[in-house]
């Protein structure tokens, strides 16, 4: 019988704040590889999809969550059980971006390190009423062990590498959670100990969610 | 469970997804009988039991709350959809077996959804859905919303309670949660407004002896 948590389903939540157009990316990236395929879904706040890493097959399951500040409190119930966490800002709009490094803090302190971040700064088609630097987010992204792209949802830019960065990265903790707990089983009762590690932890940019761990 | 389902010769030739609905026609078969649901239903615990009368209070109290204090945008605020809706939150309550009652919070979702895509032209978002679903439960009349809530993540087989419906399940726990730690400072209301209609909602259930039912003119209609 296949497990809810089967060894290739992957949960991933969608934070952000209302209008930073976190679901305008997710139909885009959802869409676009499956535009010959009858969307089954009803809407939007539930997608997934399934896709190919090397010889992994892995099904995202992409949740997305109301951004209103009210909602805020309730959010440990969607993300407690998520394997990635795609947290959305948009580039003209710098609040969007405080409450991005809220959640950070927030998803650290609730969940630890095993939950994969990336941060997407949206909307850089209005490139002329940015406000928040790439530099900026990008080395606020190293700092906390979170991955950051830019994207456009208008112009389908940035969307796929995101994801693709995403889903690596929540394979690879997997394997090592994996065989952590496997160590941990045959190492009888040591502790229970959770390697944190913020900064060697996946980069910003480029897609290249293979960095070696330090465990 | 499956197994003797596989080996058996009635079942020979079948595929997964045969088994599949053999498996829930059996647990819908056990789970929707009448004295084995109650017998659950009876022996939730205590602490569920309490979480439900609280919850049914608050719920009762809170019936002054509307759409629009929620944000709830006016085109939907009157919408039939969300009559359509809440009966069938309200409908949790009255099936027994667990995919039963998921399949009540599923179509609620899709009814919500629904009314969301025409009226909108574009596809909806959780920003739009879960303000009108807190507000669809809230008028809703199901009082065993935390008892509904654990039997069907505890009684409905975990390969079956995936995807969509398991996100489903979620929000619904999300609006549960919601309603039952709302306050004036959680929706667009005036707070002394808030204070003076909810202590006034609470004189009457006190009067009334804490009575779970809430049947009254203005929770009837979504409208109201």
């Amino acid at each position: 019988m296949a497990d809810v948590r089967g060894k290739n389903n992957y949960k991933i939540v969608l934070l952000g704040e209302g209008r930073v157009g976190k679901t305008s990316l997710v139909l885009r990236y959802v869409n676009n590889t499956f535009s010959d395929k009858q969307q089954t879904t009803i809407q939007a706040s539930f997608l997934s999809k399934r896709i190919n890493i090397g010889e992994n097959t892995c099904n995202l399951a992409i949740w997305d969550t109301a951004g209103q500040e009210r909602f805020h409190a309730l959010g440990p119930i969607y993300y407690r059980d998520a394997d990635g966490a795609l947290l959305v800002y948009d580039t003209t709009d710098t609040e969007s971006f405080a409450k991005v490094k809220n959640w950070v803090k927030e998803l650290r302190k609730m969940v630890g390190q095993e939950i994969v971040l990336c941060i997407a700064g949206n909307k850089i088609d209005l490139d002329k009423e940015r406000q928040v630097e790439k530099s900026e987010a990008e080395e606020y992204a190293a700092s906390v062990g979170a991955y950051h792209f830019q994207t456009s949802a208008k112009l389908g830019k940035g969307i796929e590498e995101t994801f693709l960065a995403l889903a690596k990265k929540m394979i690879e903790q997997r394997q090592e959670n994996d065989s952590r707990q496997s160590a941990r089983r045959s190492g009888g009762n040591a502790p229970i100990l959770v390697v944190a590690d913020d900064t060697s932890n996946g980069g910003s940019g480029a897609a290249s969610g293979s960095k070696a761990c330090n465990c | 469970m499956e197994n003797p389902f596989k080996t058996h010769k009635l079942w020979k030739g079948a595929d997964d997804e045969d088994v599949q609905e053999t498996l829930d026609a059996l647990e819908a078969y056990i789970l929707g009988d009448e004295q084995v649901f109650n017998s659950i239903f009876k022996n939730v615990g205590e602490p569920w039991e309490r979480r439900d009368h609280n919850l049914s209070k608050r719920m009762f109290c809170l019936q002054f709350v509307k759409a629009e204090n929620l944000d709830i945008k006016k085109i939907h605020q009157n919408h039939p959809a969300l009559t359509l809706a809440r009966k069938m939150i309200h409908q949790i309550d009255e099936v027994r077996a667990p995919q039963e009652k998921i399949e009540c919070v599923f179509r609620a979702a899709r009814i919500i959804y629904r009314m969301l895509n025409e009226t909108s032209g574009e596809s909806a978002s959780a920003d739009d859905f879960l303000p009108i679903l807190i507000f669809v439960v809230l008028r809703s009349q199901a009082s065993r919303l935390y008892s509904s809530l654990d039997y069907m993540a505890q009684f409905r087989r975990p390969s079956r309670l995936s995807g969509e419906r398991h996100y489903y399940l979620v929000q619904l726990q999300t609006a549960v949660a919601f309603i039952d730690h709302m306050d004036a400072a959680s929706i667009t209301i005036n707070p002394e407004e808030f204070e003076v209609k909810y202590k006034s909602r609470e004189r009457e259930w006190e009067e009334r002896g804490g009575q779970v039912t809430i049947v009254s003119e203005s929770v009837s209609d979504p409208r109201a």
